[in-house]
């Protein structure tokens, strides 16, 4: 069985296949799923850390150099191209990118393994790994275009927290 | 440069494998003895020593404690390094540098890891090691996972079919359980096919089972002096002609890295040639063994040595150069695939290795007159690594 109503981020086509019942049922806590021992623990989220870096986290900002030009995710206080500490912000959430590579990983603990993710090459430049979403096993490729996406990264139900990232959503065809 | 001033007068390096009935301490021990009597000298000889080790605490914490209170070194100088899957060549490293120096006479350098403890497969979970803001950020990555990105960008790059990039590698990971299986200290000892490691579950595309080296407990130590008093111990000491290591700036992930090569390797390894004075590598090393954490890992790293050119490592693995009989040996122990990654020990197992080929002591592995060995580690993701490239010889130039 097939699902194909999605809660998509507004500018996205939906993924005409829709997403194995199976998956979303895990998501959903509608059936028990075993994450094994390597997913056990679950550390608890530094708030304070959380809030100190918002706006990378939350809003996907890295750093431009102003010197050289280059966009760098996470920020970085050093340029990494030039050196130079003069640095300005620089949104990621809105630039398109690139798969530079992947695994499909059925060792990492998952919610519905394989964990599917990438290092993702914006266009304009920078370059870091995401977890890549709404695809499925076998379907990526290298050089897929990809846009970024707001998406839960983890839940703690011990404590109530859910953290959110952001993730890569290959135009999948 | 370090080359000819310091040599190996001991080593000891355990059996590696799933060692229920053995703790930290028993493993430390054990490869402690071996290197002492095989130096032929007593606990009050060491002057100084280092622990390499990334897991276990030992009850003790981060620091040199699980070393001295194992051994009972009588309040000398002992200090705990960790460097990822270089924490090993970090140790001799240490050990090294305080002996040429004139610090001490007599130092060791030991490395430990219990790992089979975690009761899961693969290393303990990054997620802890990487710190706060790792979980926040990163995908759950794996250490096969972080590999086999590698493996997906260069079959992409030299237009390899998984299916062709995938028996490539499969040959270099069946040269080495063909190794392992005449070593009495490997944890794995059977011969595996290309059709065996073809036909292996996967564990992270397109690596599978047996592209993965296995998590093993182990230990392995060496005794170092400067290369003058070497001859007072023993007729065979083994000389250090390199020690380098290579740590990311972080450009390779964030800005500018083809994604089919180790950086770090490289780096250190031209560093090591220097130091050396090798100037063709592809001539003049014997053997070598290098971080075979991934069958990928392997492939990358003879180019990334400059023993195979960019993009040729498969044409030499297939026409056997690698083999044990090929022109450079590469993991003639078996290598990680075979005895399996205790992060600490890793780096003094493989140089274990050499020090014994280079000895003519190497049992049914042994190669033909060796003289100048290397060894390789790589700590972390590809593209965000600590290399250590480190290389012996049995001569004294
Ligand atoms: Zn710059």
């Amino acid at each position: 069985m097939l699902l194909t109503a999605r809660t998509r981020y507004p500018s996205e086509k939906v993924n005409k296949k829709g997403m194995p019942y199976e998956k979303y049922a895990a998501y959903r806590n509608l059936i028990p799923i075993e994450l094994g021992q390597r997913g056990e623990g679950i550390a608890p989220t530094a708030v304070s850390l959380l809030w100190r870096d918002r706006k990378e986290i939350m809003a996907l900002v890295g750093s431009k150099c102003k010197k050289c030009g280059t966009p760098q995710y996470p920020a970085q206080r050093v340029c990494v191209a030039c050196g130079s500490q003069d640095m300005e912000p620089y949104s990621f959430a809105d630039k398109t990118g690139k798969v530079f590579s992947y695994t499909e990983d059925h060792l990492a603990a998952s919610m519905s393994p394989p964990a599917i993710y990438g290092i993702i090459e914006f266009d304009g430049g920078g370059r870091f790994w995401f977890d890549v979403a709404d695809c499925e096993a076998g379907e990526l490729r290298v050089e897929m275009p990809v846009k970024m996406a707001f998406r839960r990264k983890y839940a703690d139900a011990e404590r109530g927290i859910y953290g959110y990232f952001w993730k890569a959503i290959p135009e999948v065809t | 440069m370090i080359r000819d001033k310091v040599a190996i007068i001991g080593m000891g390096c355990t059996k590696f494998g799933e060692r229920w009935d053995c703790g930290y301490e028993d493993l430390a021990v054990e490869a402690y003895n071996e290197a002492l009597k095989d130096a032929g000298i007593e606990k009050e000889d060491i002057q100084a020593a280092w622990l390499g080790t990334c897991f276990d605490e030992g009850m003790t914490g981060k620091s040199a404690l699980p070393l001295s209170t194992t051994l009972k070194l009588p309040f000398i100088p002992v200090t705990r390094v960790e460097n990822f899957c270089a924490t090993g060549s970090e140790a001799l490293r240490g050990a090294t540098y305080a002996v040429a120096s004139g610090a001490c006479d007599v130092a060791l350098a030991l490395g430990v890891e219990k790992l089979k403890d975690t009761g899961y497969g693969g290393l303990p979970e990054f997620g802890t090691l990487l710190g706060t803001k790792n979980r926040l950020v990163y995908p759950n990555i794996t250490a096969p996972g972080a590999f086999a990105m590698m493996a997906t960008r260069y079959f992409d790059r030299y237009n390899l079919d998984p299916e062709d990039g995938r028996k490539t590698l499969a040959r270099v990971s069946a040269k080495s359980h063909h190794n392992g299986s005449l070593n009495s200290k490997a944890h794995l000892r059977r011969e595996v096919t290309i059709e065996d490691v073809l036909k292996a579950p996967i564990i992270a595309w397109p690596l599978g089972l047996y592209d993965c080296c296995g998590v093993s407990d182990g230990a392995a130590a060496a005794i170092v002096v400067r290369a003058e008093d070497a001859k007072k111990y023993r007729d065979d000491p083994v000389y250090i002609k390199a020690l380098q290591v290579a740590a990311s700036p972080g450009e390779e992930l964030l800005y500018k890295w083809d994604g089919t090569h180790v950086e770090t390797t490289a780096r250190a390894a031209e560093r090591a040639y220097k130091e050396a004075g090798i100037e063709n590598p592809r001539e003049e090393i014997d053997l070598m063994e290098v971080h075979d954490c991934f069958s990928i890992t392997e492939l990358v790293t003879y180019e990334d040595l400059r023993i195979s050119k960019r993009g040729a490592a498969s044409e030499d693995a297939k026409a056997g150069f690698f083999d044990l009989d090929g022109e450079i040996p590469c993991q003639s122990d078996g290598g990680l695939k075979c005895f399996g990654h205790p992060i600490g020990a890793s780096g003094l197992r493989m140089i274990y290795e050499i020090y014994r080929q280079l000895q003519g002591k190497a049992d049914k592995r042994q190669i033909e007159d060796p003289r100048v060995g290397l060894t390789h580690n790589l700590g972390g993701f590809p593209p965000l690594s600590v290399a250590a490239v480190c290389m012996f010889g049995i001569d004294r130039g």
